[in-house]
C-alpha cells in the first residue's frame, strides 16, 4: 500500500483537470437556454455578479481547503473540526447519486453516434427518442424491460472511465489535456458552422438582445446564482480533492479565477453554437426561434438532431456533436469518481486500485435501473433532488463550516500566503453572508414549491421516494462519519 | 442584430475572455519570474 499522496504533474494539469470537471453538459444545454429565458443579454449582469460573489469565492474556498488539508472532502472537514466530517461525506453521497445516472446520458450519446451515420432519428427526432430509443413506459411506477443498446453503451462508458483512471492522477494529467481540448475544438467548429448558416443572426438575436426589465425579477437573480453554483461543480468535493493533489506553494486564488472564467467563457461560447443552429432550424421550419428553443435533454436529443439532419454533411456534424457531449460527460465523470474514491482511501487507507473497479462495476450495475423503459423518469427525479436539495445544502454547510467554525479570515490569510494575488475582505463577506443567504433562500424556495406542487407532475409517491433518498444520504453521511477510520 | 445585443456581446467577451487572458498572463509572468529567480 502506498501512503504517499499522488500529485499533478504540473499546475497547468491541475487547472485543466479542474476546468474539465467544471465544464459539463450543462454548459452546452443549460446556460444558453437560461440566458434566453431570463432576459437574454441582460442575464449576463446577474450572471457576472453571481460569478464574482458566489462562484469564484466558493471555488477559492474549495481549492484552499483541499490544498491546506491535503485530503479529500470528508477528511478535510474532519481536520477543520471532527464533527463536521459528515458535510464532506454528504457532498460525496450526492456525487454518488449523480454518478449513477450521468454515465447513462453518455451511453445515450454512444448510441446516438452510431445513429448519426445514418441519421437514424429520421424526420421526427422526438418520437424516435421517446418511442423508439428509450421506449418510455407510462410513468416511474413501471420500469418495463431493460433497453439493451443503452446497457451496452453504459458498459462502454464505464470501461472507458476505468481505463482512464486506473493509472492514477499522473496519467489523468495527460488524459484531461485531450478530454478538455477536444470539446473546445468541436465547439469552435460548431460555432463557425452555425454562424455561416442562414437564419443564424435571428437565433443570436434571441440569445443576446437584453430585456433589462428582467433584472427586477428576483427569480432571474436566483436563476443566475443557481446556474453559477451548478456549472462550476461546486459542493461535490471535486475541487477539494483536486487541489489536495497540488504540490505545496502552488497558487490558489489565480487558479480559481482561471477555472471559473474558463468555465463560464465556455458556456457563453456554446450559446453561439446552440442559438445560431436554432435560428437556422427555425428558418428552415418556417417557425419562430422560441418555438424550437429547448434546454437539457430536449435540446441535445430532439432539437439538435433535427437541425443536424438539415445540414450539409449531416452525419459528420452528428458524430461531432455527440462526441462533444461524451467528452464533456466523461470529464465530469472523472471529477465525480476521484473525490468519491479519495473519501474512502483517505479515511480507511484502502488501495485505490482495488476500490476503482468496485466503484465502476457497482456504478454500472446500479445504473442499469436508469436504462430501463421507466429509467428516464428516475433519472429526472434523482437529478432534481441531488442538484436542487443535495448540492445546495452542501454548499450552504461548506460556507458555514469555513466562514464561522474555521473562520473566513483565517482561511483567507492562508490563501493569500500562497497566491499570486491577494484576496480582500470582500471574500469573507461573500463566504459568510452573500453565498449562504442565496443558497438558503434557494433551498427554502425549492422546498416550498415541492411541498405545494410536487415535482414534474410525477405521482406524489415518486416525490416521497426522492425525499427519502435525500434524507437517506444525510443519514448515511453521519453513519460514515461515525465509522472509525484507520488513522484514528 | 440590435445595438443593445452587440453591446452585451462585447461586455460578455471583455469580462469572460479578457478576464481569463489577464489571469493566464499573470500566471505566466509569475512562472517566468520564478524561473529567473531559480
Amino acid at each position: 500500500m502506498n501512503n504517499q499522496r499522488e500529485r499533478w504533474t504540473s499546475r497547468s494539469s491541475f487547472i485543466i483537470a479542474s476546468i474539465g470537471a467544471a465544464i459539463g453538459l450543462g454548459n452546452v444545454w443549460r446556460f444558453p437556454y437560461i440566458c434566453y429565458e431570463h432576459g437574454g443579454g441582460a442575464f449576463l449582469i446577474p450572471y457576472f455578479v453571481a460569478l464574482l460573489t458566489a462562484g469564484i469565492p466558493l471555488m477559492i474556498l474549495e481549492h484552499g481547503l483541499g490544498r491546506e488539508m491535503q485530503a479529500g472532502a470528508p477528511s478535510a472537514f474532519a481536520k477543520v473540526r471532527k464533527g463536521t466530517e459528515w458535510v464532506g461525506w454528504l457532498g460525496l453521497m450526492v456525487v454518488m447519486l449523480i454518478l449513477l445516472y450521468y454515465p447513462v446520458i453518455a451511453a445515450w450519446c454512444v448510441n446516438y453516434i452510431i445513429f448519426s451515420f445514418t441519421l437514424g432519428w429520421g424526420a421526427d427526432a422526438n418520437a424516435f427518442f421517446e418511442s423508439d430509443f428509450l421506449q418510455l413506459s407510462t410513468g416511474p411506477g413501471i420500469l418495463g424491460g431493460i433497453r439493451w443498446p443503452i446497457v451496452i453503451g453504459l458498459a462502454v462508458v464505464w470501461v472507458g472511465i476505468y481505463l482512464c483512471l486506473f493509472k492514477g492522477i499522473k496519467a489523468l494529467s495527460k488524459i484531461v489535456v485531450y478530454t478538455v481540448i477536444i470539446p473546445w475544438v468541436i465547439l469552435v467548429i460548431m460555432v463557425v458552422r452555425g454562424l455561416t448558416l442562414p437564419g443564424a443572426l435571428e437565433g443570436l438575436k434571441f440569445y443576446l438582445t437584453p430585456d433589462f426589465s428582467a433584472l427586477l425579477k428576483p427569480g432571474v437573480w436566483l436563476a443566475a446564482y443557481g446556474q453559477i453554483f451548478f456549472t462550476l461543480s461546486l459542493a461535490m468535493g471535486t475541487m477539494i480533492v483536486y487541489s489536495s493533489y497540488l504540490p505545496r506553494r502552488t497558487d490558489i486564488a489565480n487558479s480559481s479565477f482561471i477555472v471559473s472564467l474558463a468555465n463560464c467563457g465556455t458556456s457563453f461560447f456554446a450559446g453561439f453554437a446552440v442559438f445560431s443552429t436554432l435560428g437556422y432550424l427555425a428558418q428552415a421550419m418556417g417557425v419562430g426561434v422560441p418555438e424550437v428553443t429547448k434546454s437539457g435533454l430536449g435540446l441535445a436529443f430532439i432539437v439538435y438532431p433535427t437541425a443536424i439532419r438539415l445540414l450539409p454533411f449531416a452525419a459528420l456534424f452528428g458524430v461531432l456533436f455527440f462526441i462533444l457531449l461524451i467528452t464533456l460527460a466523461i470529464d465530469s465523470a472523472f471529477s465525480q469518481i476521484i473525490p468519491y474514491i479519495a473519501g474512502f482511501t483517505d479515511k480507511w487507507k484502502f488501495n485505490r486500485k482495488r476500490v476503482l473497479p468496485i466503484v465502476c462495476i457497482g456504478g454500472f450495475l446500479i445504473g442499469i435501473v436508469f436504462t430501463t423503459r421507466g429509467g428516464f423518469y428516475w433519472l429526472d427525479i434523482v437529478d432534481y433532488f441531488a442538484n436542487t436539495f443535495g448540492l445546495t445544502l452542501v454548499g450552504l454547510l461548506e460556507c458555514i463550516v469555513i466562514g464561522y467554525i474555521y473562520k473566513a479570515h483565517k482561511a483567507r490569510e492562508y490563501i493569500n500566503e500562497v497566491s499570486e494575488f491577494k484576496i480582500g475582505r470582500w471574500w469573507d463577506i461573500c463566504i459568510m453572508v452573500i453565498t449562504p443567504v442565496i443558497l438558503g433562500v434557494s433551498f427554502i424556495w425549492s422546498l416550498i414549491l415541492l411541498i405545494q406542487k410536487g415535482y414534474g407532475g410525477y405521482p406524489m409517491w415518486a416525490t416521497f421516494v426522492g425525499v427519502g433518498i435525500t434524507v437517506g444520504i444525510v443519514v448515511l453521511s453521519f453513519v460514515l462519519m461515525g465509522v472509525r477510520g484507520k488513522e484514528e | 442584430m440590435p445595438v443593445s445585443a452587440i453591446i452585451m456581446l462585447v461586455i460578455g467577451c471583455v469580462v469572460l475572455y479578457g478576464g481569463l487572458a489577464y489571469c493566464i498572463s499573470r500566471a505566466i509572468r509569475k512562472k517566468d519570474a520564478n524561473t529567473k529567480t531559480e
